[in-house]
């Protein structure tokens, strides 16, 4: 997709991942849950796609439950850990995804306290407040792997030390599976991710965990260890088997060839333009570049952009799609001044350097034309 | 004489609300030719938990997707910009702080004159735009002496009232497609441009009270500066009490919950000493009124011409006045005829034949001397509760 770079809000389809759903759908599939045939050649699609989701993340494929995506994953998960018997909390930063959150304060008004760890400006939580907090009663610390807007990646080490053994570490990986290496155990408990952000489709995503850590919050049958009972969504599984398939294999090339293209855009747009800085750090997500602009709105670059045939992003968007400032560049303690001036760049396997040199021309005219203006 | 000449191809934002009138006036002017790019603006916050959600109001997110559909169908760009933060400094803050002041606002004068005509107008020049188009009811003209502001051809919905604060600088870069058409016209445009929006009601209350219930709006936004007082008539006798003077508007008649023989109608509101007295009819009768901010469309006084139609809130027929500048941006009206309930906040606003030539907030009505020789005639609606009237 030319002139887009917003692939940490969904990335497109892969062509083997379609050509292999088509497929699937294609076959005369049955039910997985079916004794005979057409149930067996079902179930055979199913398994080999949790073998090669299990091999992307480390985890065994019996740790692998298919959901819609990381969204529902993190509700499966905290809603699951609240559910356990005995006195719990949940603890999060400041910066988290929505569904972190929304989650975390949603359990807050039914009786499992949300301790928040608060980040610097670094991105680093306040590691002595998880302690305390995780020390004192048996928590869920959910975190981002990588935070989707600013590509700040968790310090691993850290964070897991800072976690009593009582504790469970729930990781929301949506932005950084597929994209850096990220592995179930360890400390890690749990681990929330998305097929479409690496590749593959829309509405499929996988909740890792080992077995019985928490209860189960849906009723139904018995698919995905009870944990997310329904018939499953065989295509979408088939396509996310593939996508991490793919991503294995490519992952760490790409993450060099994205390092460079991202630090080179960067190093065109801050010769290129005064008084812009940089929220995504260096040791960041290879294909994220959050930027700031003094003196112009995100609303005015992201439409001057679309105009000439540039999709990026704004930190944060309502509900009506229109740019809001965003908790995690509040978070990071951003200046006011830029707050509501934030555009991240995020790139995928389709970008090339042309196209990030075309987006730097078309970003660094945009911008003079708006300081012209006002 | 158009502002506007249909040959040359103008980058032109228009801001769309979703309603029928903003999308017709994008889909004339991208049938002209024109680039058009429609922008809706995020203004009112979400409405507090518990109060009904209007679905007639605009800013809710159904009324983006609209917008966001016409500007598809019209095969033009679509953006929502977020000016929550703007509009509740200029429009909303305003809004509580003169219903506690004992005045009733007109929040959509404001909103044009800081968000649709400023704020907007901004943005649209950085995009690149050299113009912003609305669905007002107005119409803008341009010749040799500058740019003029009139009425809107439909008479009833004219809105140039809420428009009397644009000068010269603001008339010269925006576009009022649909002001010269009767509202019938504008919808069957919208019909024969297949934009789906042409029986859509049009919006009736404050957009950002999505109840239209003021008094509780200021209640909530104001809790600890509410408080309640007296009602007394103008002998100073105590009739009864209220529970804060924001529910009050001189000229209201109705839910006083005082009985007396004959009507009783709010005559003044002291913030002061919380105090909302009422009197009969005759004592509303104003033989002109002070209005500050006085604000002129050609950007200079008009000169030694004082005469002018002069309305005192929005729903009010137009009568002949002098208007004098007494300084300080002062401005005194005298009416030819008295005039009923002159309500402070409220814009009056002054008109030759169908053109705006400026206006001012009022401050204060000049009471009616009764030597004046003839008796005032009240119309029957002249006292009813002028509330909040929106364009």
């Amino acid at each position: 997709m030319q002139g887009y770079f917003d692939y940490n809000a969904t990335t497109p389809t892969r062509p083997e991942v379609i050509e292999a759903m088509a497929e699937a759908m294609s076959e005369p599939l049955g039910n997985p849950s079916s004794m005979h045939t057409h149930g067996r050649r079902a179930r055979h699609y199913l398994d080999q796609a949790r073998e090669r989701l299990a091999h992307l993340v480390g985890a065994k494929p019996r740790q692998i439950v298919f959901t819609s995506g990381a969204t529902e994953s993190n509700n499966i998960a905290m809603r699951g850990f609240a559910a356990l018997a005995g006195e719990r909390a949940i603890v999060t930063t400041n910066i988290e995804h929505v569904s972190v959150l929304a989650t975390a304060k949603d359990l807050a008004t039914k009786g499992t306290p949300h301790i928040v760890a608060n980040v610097d400006g670094r991105g680093i939580p306040d590691m002595e407040a998880i302690r305390r907090a995780t020390d004192a009663r048996p928590c869920l610390v959910v975190t981002a792997w990588a935070n989707g807007e600013s590509g700040h990646i968790a310090d691993m080490d850290a964070l897991t030390a800072a976690v009593a053994e009582s504790s469970m570490l729930l990781m929301d990986a949506a932005q950084a599976v597929g994209r850096i290496p990220t592995r179930l155990g360890n400390r890690v408990d749990m681990m929330s991710l998305s097929a479409h952000k690496f590749g593959g489709p829309r509405g499929i995503g996988a909740l890792a965990l080992a077995d019985d850590v928490i209860a189960r919050t849906s009723t139904g049958g018995p698919q995905e260890r009870n944990l997310r009972p329904g018939t499953e969504n065989l295509p979408g599984i088939v396509g996310m088997g593939v996508a991490a398939e793919l991503r294995r294999r490519e992952m760490n090339g790409e993450a060099q060839r994205l390092v460079r293209l991202r630090d080179r855009t960067w190093q065109r747009l801050s010769g290129a333009l005064n008084d812009v800085i940089r929220l995504s750090p260096e040791n960041g997500l290879p294909n994220t570049l959050t930027i700031a602009v003094g003196n112009v709105g995100s609303d005015v670059i992201l439409a001057g952009l679309d105009l000439v045939g540039f999709s990026v992003s704004a930190g944060s968007a309502c509900a009506a799609g229109a740019p809001e400032p965003s908790h995690v560049a509040i978070g990071l303690g951003v200046d006011d001044r830029y707050l509501r001036n934030v555009i991240r760049i995020s790139s995928g396997c389709g970008t090339t350097e042309d196209d990030t040199d075309r987006l730097v021309e078309a970003l660094t005219q945009v911008v003079a034309r708006a300081r012209k203006a006002a | 004489m158009s502002s506007i000449e249909s040959t040359d191809r103008r980058r032109i934002v228009v801001a769309m609300s979703g309603g029928v009138d903003s999308s017709v006036a994008a889909g004339l002017l991208a049938e002209q030719g024109h680039e058009v790019i429609g922008i809706s603006l995020r203004l009112a916050p979400e409405p507090a938990a518990g109060t009904p959600r209007s679905s007639s109001g605009c800013c809710s997110v159904e009324d983006f997707q609209d917008a966001a559909r016409v500007a598809t169908a019209l095969g033009i760009p679509h953006y929502v910009f977020d000016m929550r933060e703007e509009f509740e400094r200029s429009v909303i803050s305003p809004f509580v702080e003169e219903y506690l002041a004992g005045r009733t606002p007109s929040p959509c004068i404001l909103c044009n004159r800081e968000i649709k005509f400023s704020l907007l107008h901004k943005k649209a020049f950085e995009l690149g735009a050299d113009a912003v188009a609305t669905g007002h009811y107005a119409r803008i003209e341009h010749d040799e002496t500058g740019y003029h502001l009139l009425r809107g051809r439909d008479h009833h919905k004219d809105q140039s009232y809420f428009l009397f604060e644009m000068g010269q600088k603001e008339l010269a870069t925006t576009l009022f497609p649909v002001g010269h058409m009767e509202k019938d016209e504008v919808r069957r445009h919208a019909i024969r441009l297949g934009l789906g929006v042409a029986d859509k009601p049009d919006s009736q209350e404050v957009c950002f009270v999505s109840d239209g219930r003021y008094a509780q709006f200021v209640a909530r936004a104001a809790p600890d500066r509410v408080r309640s007082g007296e009602i007394r008539n103008e002998k100073g006798d105590v009739l009864g009490t209220h529970e804060g003077i924001h529910g009050y508007t001189v000229g209201q008649r109705r839910g006083l919950g005082v009985s007396a023989p004959n009507p009783l109608y709010v005559s003044a509101i002291d913030a002061d000493s919380a105090t909302v007295t009422v009197s009969e009819r005759g004592a509303l009768a104003a033989d002109g009124l002070v209005a500050s901010g006085v604000t002129w469309v050609a950007d200079d006084a008009p000169g030694d011409d004082h005469r002018v139609l002069a309305r005192i809130r929005y729903r009010h027929e137009a009568v002949p006045a002098s208007v004098v500048e007494t300084g300080n941006g002062t401005v005194e009206l005298r009416f030819d005829e008295p005039q009923y309930a002159i309500t402070p906040g409220q814009a009056t606003v002054f008109y030759r034949n169908d053109e705006v030539v400026g206006g001012a907030w009022i401050q204060r009505g000049i009471p009616h001397t009764p030597h004046t020789p003839r008796t005032p005639r009240a119309p029957r609606d002249a006292a009813r509760p002028t509330a909040v009237e929106t364009d």
